[in-house]
């Protein structure tokens, strides 16, 4: 059954084996209706009936069987006119949702009303076994007396529900546990006196399970999610949470899905939050008083128009820049310090790709400002379009027009285009690709920026020419008895553009690449067009490949390039130096993965002018088991960054598995997070304990938290999700997320919301 | 019915050889039909023993035999079997040998099931006997459209 | 050394035409390798063809994590992930190029208080992972079809007849003309000229920088 539990480490033997001599209960036979219908076969060693209307006695190991229905017995009593019978002596009855066992059985088919008394009973369509004194059953209605559930094997420690009364409607899908009891054991954990749970898996409204916590900032922190089920293609949780430290909060999620697309919105809403009248300081300093109605917004949907436009809308907003810190429970909610929200048209064809959209960023962090905050760009138009001509020609042209919009700096329009014309000559084992394009870039600029600037309408327009040539030599090589298919390709990029004053030209989304192997072969150093750098420079390159000849998978790629300056490169943005004329860093990098489980990466960029490391990375992940993973890391950027993290899942045995995390940076001589967890599953319980230590908030002090979480597989957890936490903390905690295997949640050919990489 | 036992019964046979006397008992074979009222039982052999000039026992052997009767509620009842032994004066009958007795609300199988058609007293299966099959068709389904509440026995 | 000059891009032997699924219809890997492919001559299928080698793109995921923070708790360094699951089945069903994962990533730097730029960077990344992707899932094919021909040619030269009782047709250099970017391979009826719009899929290195 499919009820999004792991029922992997359950043995497979059931507290009510199955019945050899019975039928194999076919579902379709299961409903009322079907039943009435169905003839009904008795089979026994003996039959007696005394007259016409007295009662058929059968005796001597009796089977009877109507649609999906069975039942074996020692002796059956059965009035054919009154449709009373009674069943005695080891009585085993199945049909399509349950077995059972018991001792006495009675009931009137005409009314449609039994009665099975000191009974076991096994669910079949979901997982869950128990007992119970006594069975009524009429028509669509039944209740347990005396009965217990769980999703336990007797055999094994686990949990178990007793309740002195449980009603069930099976056409209303719903039971309601009268004084119930849950016990972890043999110790009584909770006392209900009623509640009321769905015995089936359809969709309807009612309580999902609450998730409780306790930590020093929000004191007891109790959210009971409620679903509503408002109709097939669209549904709601709403999450009333109360903070005995804090005051109330209310949540919710609306979901929708149609035809075209599909949406999530979800927000949250807080009256009045006691936390900052605690530490009134923090906020003062920063905001300047007090946020007492605080909330949070996140809307992502979208709408696919035919197979070439689609629309798509990510909109956040939080109500104050300590919001996120407030209100998170992991270093990843922590680490975010704006909130970008972005919609727009897009398209795309067979040799072109275009958009309309807009986005706005939202200051999420009270240790910025404004003013550091990246431009809005309300609205947005770019095209890429890129079409061969001819035999030998390819033309393209890319293309930009913005309106940058910043709360507190000054304002501009820039339109921004690139005709090309390239040539990509190549044949089997090379390629050349001469390539001219002309760049042509026009602003037009708020006053402000006219004083500033001297012009109110700068531009600059420049050619830009490169040459992209290749070899690919290959060789078959064995490695421990593999063969491969080492490849040698060798690369050089010729880039010539010429100087250009561009002193006069603001900065909107413009600043220096990250150095990196790409680096080696662009036409621009910087990510937008506010720079369009001079150059004169050749990229030599090469990388070797080792591919597994028998099912393609590529083992190792090593790579090293550098770049020639033959000249100065003058163009700068403020506070940068000129690139001189000489070497550029070397870049070596190396993807190395022997078998599936091992895979390493590995990042380096020594600087031969000042003689020193810029970057020297690696990364190194191992999957122990189905589902455990080691992650070890160091990362070295200079004036950057020099941090060492070590994660892992490790699963000691089938039940136990341990969790950690070291996360250090030398450069701060600090500890960003450390995480130690051990978890313990059985089949039906499972147990996490996590201590973590992070950075909770900017002033840098770590918060300690210390999370248990009980889960009662077939019954819900309490306490808090730990597993989200740790799913960010820990990559691959989580298969999916290393996408090695294919998605648990693989979209069958259901065209899925194009996965936008800003997301 | 319980007024057939009143109606003449009709022997019919391929080849009979009566005897007058009670020592021996009336043995018909090549194809029997006897019919009595709405009782008509269809057989390849059938001994009739007697007792002062009365029928007071037959039993008929088949490839199977066949016996059909209309009951006091004017449901028929359908029966087969290879040996129908069929105590005439108390109307007890024993089917043996692949016995299947239908009626519109069900139907009774097994090797030996006895048939007492006065009281409607049912006795099949026992100690040697094999299994008893027992059939109850639904209420509202099933091939009987009659409006009386048939036997419509299920276990719930 | 051994070295020598790469041979055609090559396709298994007898590949029926080839059909592309993806489960993101709006995604460029499909269209860059449906080009890429037929430059090297595979047929793409029509409508009308019953027995269809798929190229079956399973899954398409991105991933846009932060990988390191400042002492602040910021987060500086982010690292763009690209996964694709994908599969080449014969019409049959037979894989061809098993079910397997390819995995991309890139690391950049937004530094929290001069942070423009993150978006132009991440867009330029998103461009070359899509590239670097078609050309790695290129490779990949092209290796495994290396190794059939091989095999085949193996058990001409070997066996003479092999299994089927029908000689295998070595394939002659000329039968499987390997395609010039520029010549024209068998025009296909969509009449566009056999010509990638990108250049030759640039080799770059598989696996996170």
């Amino acid at each position: 059954q499919d009820d999004g539990e792991d029922w992997g480490l359950c043995r497979v033997t059931d507290v009510v084996p199955t019945f050899g001599d019975a039928p194999a209960p076919l579902d379709s036979a299961s409903t009322p209706e079907a039943r009435a219908q169905a003839p009904t076969d008795i089979e026994g060693g003996s039959l007696e009936r005394a007259s016409d209307d007295e009662n058929i006695i059968v005796q001597d190991n009796v089977r009877l069987s109507r649609g999906d229905q069975f039942l074996g017995t020692d002796r059956l009593l059965y009035n054919a006119d009154t449709g009373r019978y009674t069943a005695e002596g080891s009585i085993r009855y199945q049909d399509a949702g349950m077995r059972i066992v018991a001792e006495r059985a009675e009931g009137d088919q005409n009314a449609d009303t039994h009665r099975i008394e000191d009974l076991q009973y096994q669910l079949t369509e979901r997982r869950g076994n128990g007992g119970a004194d006594r069975i009524e059953l009429r028509g669509r209605y039944g209740s347990l007396i005396g009965s217990t559930y769980t999703t336990c094997d007797p055999r094994e420690p686990g949990w178990q529900l007793r309740a002195g009364r449980i009603d069930i409607d099976t056409e209303e899908g719903m039971g309601v546990a009268r004084n119930a009891t849950l016990r972890i054991g043999k110790v009584p954990v909770l006392y209900v006196p009623w509640f009321k749970f769905p015995v089936d898996d359809r969709r309807r409204t009612g309580l999902l399970y609450p998730s409780i916590s306790l930590s020093n900032r929000n004191g007891l922190d109790w959210k009971q999610p409620v679903y509503l089920n408002l109709a097939p293609n669209y549904d709601a949780t709403l999450t009333p949470r109360l903070m005995t430290d804090r005051g109330l909060q209310l949540g919710g999620e609306f979901r929708w899905l149609y035809e075209k697309g599909r949406g999530t919105f979800f927000g949250e809403w807080m009256a009045d939050d006691e936390l900052p009248g605690r530490e009134p300081d923090r906020y003062l300093r920063s905001m300047g008083e007090l946020p007492d109605e605080r909330g949070l917004f996140r809307l992502t949907s979208s709408h696919n128009f035919n197979r070439t436009w689609y629309a798509r809308a990510n909109l956040g907003w939080v109500s104050d820049p300590h919001y996120l810190e407030d209100f998170s429970n992991s270093l990843y909610a922590v680490s975010q310090y704006s909130i970008t929200s972005s919609a727009g048209l897009y398209g795309r064809g067979r040799y072109w790709d275009a958009g309309l959209m807009a986005d706005r960023q939202q200051l999420a962090d009270y240790t910025l400002t404004e003013r550091q905050l990246r431009y809005d760009r309300l609205p947005r138009a770019y095209l890429n379009w890129a079409q061969p001509v001819g035999r030998w020609f390819e033309l393209g042209v890319n293309g930009e027009a913005v309106r940058f919009q910043h709360s507190v700096r000054e304002e501009a329009n820039r339109f921004d285009i690139k005709p090309y014309i390239a040539m990509p000559l190549e044949g089997d084992s090379w390629f050349v690709t001469p390539k001219v394009a002309w760049r042509y870039t026009a602003y037009q600029l708020d006053d402000t920026l006219t004083a500033a600037l001297g012009d109110e309408s700068p531009t600059r327009s420049l050619p830009i020419s490169s040459v992209d040539a290749g070899m690919f030599f290959e060789r078959e090589t064995s490695l421990f008895g593999d063969r491969y298919l080492q490849t040698l390709e060798p690369r050089l990029y010729y880039l010539n553009v010429p100087y250009r004053d561009q002193g006069g030209i603001p900065r909107f989304d413009t600043q220096p690449m990250t150095f990196s192997w790409g680096q080696l072969f662009r036409d621009n150093r910087y990510t937008g067009p506010d720079r369009q750098i001079d150059a004169n420079q050749l990229t030599t390159a090469l990388t070797t490949r080792l591919i597994s000849e028998e099912d393609g998978r590529e083992r190792l790629a090593a790579s090293i390039g550098q770049i020639q300056y033959f000249e100065d490169s003058l163009v700068v943005v403020p506070g940068e130096t000129p690139v001189e004329k000489g070497k550029s860093a070397w870049v070596a990098d190396l993807g190395f993965s022997p078998t599936d489980r091992l895979t390493i990466n590995a990042a380096y960029q020594w600087d031969p002018k000042f003689r020193q490391e810029d970057l020297a990375s690696i990364r190194a992940r191992y999957l122990v088991g189905d589902y455990g993973v080691i992650n070890a890391g160091y990362r070295y950027r200079r004036d950057l960054v020099d941090q060492v993290d070590f994660a892992f899942l490790y699963p000691i045995n089938r039940n136990w598995s341990v969790v950690g995390r070291y996360y250090y940076s030398f450069e701060d001589k600090k500890l960003l997070e450390s995480i130690a967890g051990i978890q313990w599953e059985s089949c039906c319980l499972a147990a996490r304990l996590v201590a973590r230590r992070y950075i909770r908030d900017r002033d840098g002090d770590l918060d300690d938290s210390l999370r248990l979480e009980i889960e009662l597989k077939g019954l819900g957890s309490a306490g808090q999700k730990t597993e989200g936490v740790l799913r960010r903390a820990i990559l691959g905690y989580e298969r999916d997320d290393l996408y090695l295997v294919p998605p648990s949640s693989l979209p069958t050919g259901s065209d899925e919301l194009t996965p936008d990489p800003i997301l | 019915r319980s007024s057939d036992r009143n109606k003449p019964m009709d022997i019919e046979a391929g080849y009979s050889d009566y005897s007058m006397d009670d020592s021996r008992p009336t043995v018909l074979t090549g194809g029997v039909t006897i019919t009595q009222g709405t009782l008509d039982i269809r057989a390849n052999r059938a001994d009739i023993t007697q007792r002062n000039g009365e029928a007071v026992r037959a039993v008929l052997t088949g490839g199977p035999v066949r016996l059909n009767q209309q009951l006091d509620d004017g449901k028929p009842m359908d029966a087969v079997a290879t040996k129908v032994d069929y105590d005439l004066r108390n109307e007890v009958v024993v089917f043996t040998g692949d016995v299947n007795i239908s009626q519109p609300s069900g139907s009774i199988s097994g090797q030996r099931i006895v048939y007492n058609m006065r009281t409607g007293q049912v006795q099949g299966g026992g100690e040697g006997a094999g299994r008893v099959k027992m059939r109850i068709m639904p209420r509202n389904g099933g091939a009987s459209a009659d409006p009386e509440p048939a036997s419509d026995g299920d276990e719930g | 050394c051994g070295f020598q000059l790469r041979d055609a891009l090559v396709l298994p032997p007898d590949l029926a035409p080839v059909k592309i699924e993806s489960v993101d219809r709006y995604s460029p890997l499909a269209e860059s390798l449906s080009r890429s492919l037929t430059r090297a001559g595979a047929v793409p299928a029509t409508a009308a063809d019953q027995d269809v080698a798929v190229l079956d793109i399973q899954a398409e995921e991105w991933g846009d994590t932060p990988i390191s923070v400042d002492s602040f708790g910021r987060a500086q360094e982010f690292s763009l992930r690209y996964a694709v699951v994908f599969e080449l089945r014969q019409a049959d069903g037979t894989p061809l190029v098993p079910q397997q994962t390819i995995e991309l990533s890139r690391d950049y730097i937004s530094v929290p208080t001069r942070s423009e730029g993150t978006e132009g960077e991440r867009e330029i990344l998103v461009r070359e992972l899509q590239r670097e992707m078609a050309a790695s899932v290129l490779r990949r094919i092209d290796t495994v079809a290396k190794r059939a021909l091989e095999e085949r040619g193996m058990n001409a030269s070997g066996a003479g007849l092999d299994s089927e009782g029908v000689a295998p047709s070595v394939p002659a250099a000329d039968t499987m003309a390997p395609v010039r970017g520029d010549e024209a391979a068998v025009p296909e009826e969509a009449g566009e000229p056999a010509h990638a719009a990108e250049p030759e899929p640039t080799p770059e290195a598989d696996g996170a920088r």
